[in-house]
């Protein structure tokens, strides 16, 4: 009864398997070999796969898996066949959820393997983060850094497999504590060796378990910002990356001495002293400042491929210790701006090297293009998500420079590839820089000309009262034709009053006198215009004040001596 | 994926930004001189008869006006290039 009950679940397992996943029952794994870095922070399995179609239908898609813990620190994984003559084909991979929750990676082989045919060599290369367990959790600074890493021995797939074997590359340096010895294995030189082991059916699990020394550098970027603006004027892209950085490795317990650190060179071996960056070839103007300036303990050296930045933190970085910095520089547009009339295409790397066997936990990656850019267009290598696009204001901004926010997490090194963005942009907007300047120059000199005709002053300008004379100018003038008209009325009325007397025979004592006195009238009269004309020409600036003032005096002097002979004659009349 | 273009050539190249920053900003520095030697220099009130003020204001505006605009623009044009040689790329 229980025999039968056990085989009926076997039954039903089995309906079930096939129902969910049909790809399973196709193929069979021939042979697999696996080899499994754990010699530095990230763990890279790469297993090389010969399969065979066993059914009559032609297959084009193979299926890998991970068990959950390695499922949910997968970075990347890719797929290539390897040809006889060692030619690499690259294939495109695609997640997918199967029916019961397990994640699969479909492989799509881009050609169909026939029934009954074996494949080429596949290769699945799949980086993970993240994955080891720091065991001691908490070390001192003298202590020695171990890490813990669990797999199983078989090959986890959805397939069975015939034959398999798994190497493990330990780290360069370090003793290994302890490890799973599952017949038949051997431990060589820096690796360990399981297997073969035959006929293992699909999804099997063997715990392996290997304790090792690893004092390689766990360092992660936990945030990196990095900013990519665009210059159409200097023909320049400047790069500049915000990073903060913590030590994933076993925390530092107790305090930390200097003085041991420097005495001893294997105290704080697990510490970071120093990294380097490799930045693009052509690379100039580097600045690396943290928090409170420029550090200065960093050295640059050019090399044919790339320029490298030897980056020395204030503080060696412990198990649990961060910093944060800031690392830019500029690099000509040349290599990595093309266009085409109006049309642009930037064409540059997702993120750059950081250090050596990086993780990248979560990188933002904000593209600043030229004011007045439009109809962007991204080309991503990878999946990331698109943020909402903002505007960044700079040096002559009107309306703002537009900027594409890209942001994706868990990377590493093997997603250092160049993504594309298209944008259309009009010459014409260059000019708009250095019109802002023009236009703001113009608006000074626009403004001096209104301020030297404007009149600030308190008290009365001279110049100003001489304007308000020349407004009374035609009442004088007026006033003074009226004047001269009357004095020749009575002029003509005196003369002939002066031909009566002659007529009527008067002595000639009288007519004399009288004579005497029109000779002086036209005397005084000369005078007078004299001084109107003297004072028209003040009027109209042609003399100075200091000598209309002495001829004035001169002029009424003369005209007093007059009026006093004209009243004696009067007198005596 | 990709798309072969030529690559992007800068309107004006690199090594001529110090060049043509000294010689624009010198002539734009002279015909600022000289547009501020006229403002401080003008005097006012010459002019007895209304219409012929009028008019020689006028001129005398565009005269000014007009050497604003070659300064400024020299100028301008000039601080740009400035920036550009200094390495604030605009």
């Amino acid at each position: 009864m229980k025999r039968s009950f056990a085989f009926l679940v076997f039954l039903f397992a089995t309906v079930h398997r096939s129902v969910a996943d049909t790809t399973s029952e196709q193929i069979v794994n021939k042979k697999v070999e696996r080899v499994i870095d754990i010699s530095n922070q990230l763990v890279t399995i790469t297993a090389k796969i010969v399969f065979e179609n066993v059914v009559k239908k032609p297959v084009n898609t193979y299926a890998v898996a991970f068990d959950d813990q390695h499922s949910n620190h997968l970075s990347y994984i890719s797929a290539s066949f390897i040809a006889a003559d060692k030619s690499r084909q690259k294939l495109q991979v695609k997640q997918q959820t199967n029916s019961d929750g397990k994640l699969l990676w479909i492989v799509e082989l881009g050609t169909d393997v026939k029934p009954g045919e074996s494949s080429n060599v596949l290769e699945v290369e799949a980086i993970f983060t993240h994955i080891y367990k720091m065991y001691p959790s908490e070390i001192s600074q003298s202590d020695r850094q171990f890490v813990l890493y669990k797999e199983s021995h078989y090959f986890y797939s959805p397939y069975p497999t015939k034959t398999q074997s798994t190497k493990v590359k330990l780290p360069s340096s370090g003793s290994l504590e302890s490890y799973t010895k599952l017949k038949p294995s051997s431990h060589a030189d820096r690796a360990i060796n399981f297997g073969p082991y035959e006929n293992i059916s699909p999804f099997t699990v063997s715990k392996m378990q290997i304790h090792v020394e690893n004092n390689t550098p766990f360092l992660t970027v936990t945030k990196l910002d990095r900013k990519v603006e665009v210059s159409h004027w200097a023909g320049m892209i400047s790069i500049e990356e915000t990073i903060d950085i913590r030590h994933d490795g076993a925390l530092l317990k107790g305090p930390f001495s200097r003085y041991e650190y420097q005495r001893e060179p294997t105290n704080g071996i697990s510490s970071v002293k120093s990294f380097k960056t490799k930045l693009p070839p052509t690379a100039q103007d580097i600045y690396y400042r943290d928090e409170i300036g420029n550090i200065s303990t960093s050295n640059v050296k050019a090399t044919m491929n790339h320029v490298i930045v030897e980056l020395r933190p204030r503080f060696p970085l412990f198990g649990g210790w961060k910093t944060h910095y800031v690392l830019g520089y500029y690099i000509p547009t040349q290599d990595y701006l093309f266009n085409d009339g109006s049309q642009y295409v930037l064409r540059i790397p997702f993120v750059d090297h950081i250090f050596d066997n990086s993780i990248i936990d979560d990188a933002l990656v904000s593209v600043i293009l030229p004011e007045g850019a439009s109809n962007i267009r991204l080309i991503l290598p990878y999946s990331a998500v698109r943020e909402r696009d903002q505007v960044h204001y700079t040096y002559l901004d009107t309306i703002g420079r537009p900027v594409i926010v890209l942001r994706k997490s868990n990377l590493v090194e093997q997603h250092i590839q160049d993504f594309e963005v298209h944008y259309t942009y009009n010459k014409l907007f260059m000019l708009q820089e250095p019109f802002l300047i023009v236009m703001a120059l113009f608006c000074l000199c626009l403004v001096v000309i209104i301020y030297v005709r404007l009149d600030f002053s308190l008290t009365k300008n001279p110049m100003k009262d001489s304007g308000l004379k020349i407004a009374d100018n035609s009442t004088y003038q007026s006033t003074l034709k009226k004047l001269n008209a009357e004095h020749k009325h009575e002029t003509q009325a005196i003369s002939d009053l002066v031909s009566k007397l002659k007529a009527e025979g008067s002595t000639s004592d009288v007519l004399d006198k009288v004579n005497e006195l029109q000779r002086l009238d036209r005397t005084l009269k000369e005078q007078l215009q004299q001084q109107s004309t003297v004072v028209e020409k003040l009027v109209s600036g042609k003399i100075n004040k200091q000598l209309y003032v002495e001829t004035d005096n001169n002029i009424t002097k003369k005209k007093e001596e007059i009026a006093e002979k004209m009243t004696a004659i009067c007198n005596s009349l | 994926m990709t798309v072969s273009l030529p690559p992007f050539e800068p309107l004006v190249p690199s090594y001529v930004y110090t060049r043509l920053s000294l010689v624009l900003t010198a002539v734009g520095l002279l015909f600022m001189a000289m547009f501020f030697m006229i403002e401080v220099t003008s005097s006012r009130s010459k002019y007895v008869d209304d219409s012929n003020r009028f008019h020689a204001t006028v001129a005398r505006v565009l005269k000014e006006v007009s050497i604003a605009l070659i300064a400024s623009t020299f100028l301008g044009f000039g601080l740009l290039f400035l920036c550009l040689c200094v390495g604030i790329y605009v």
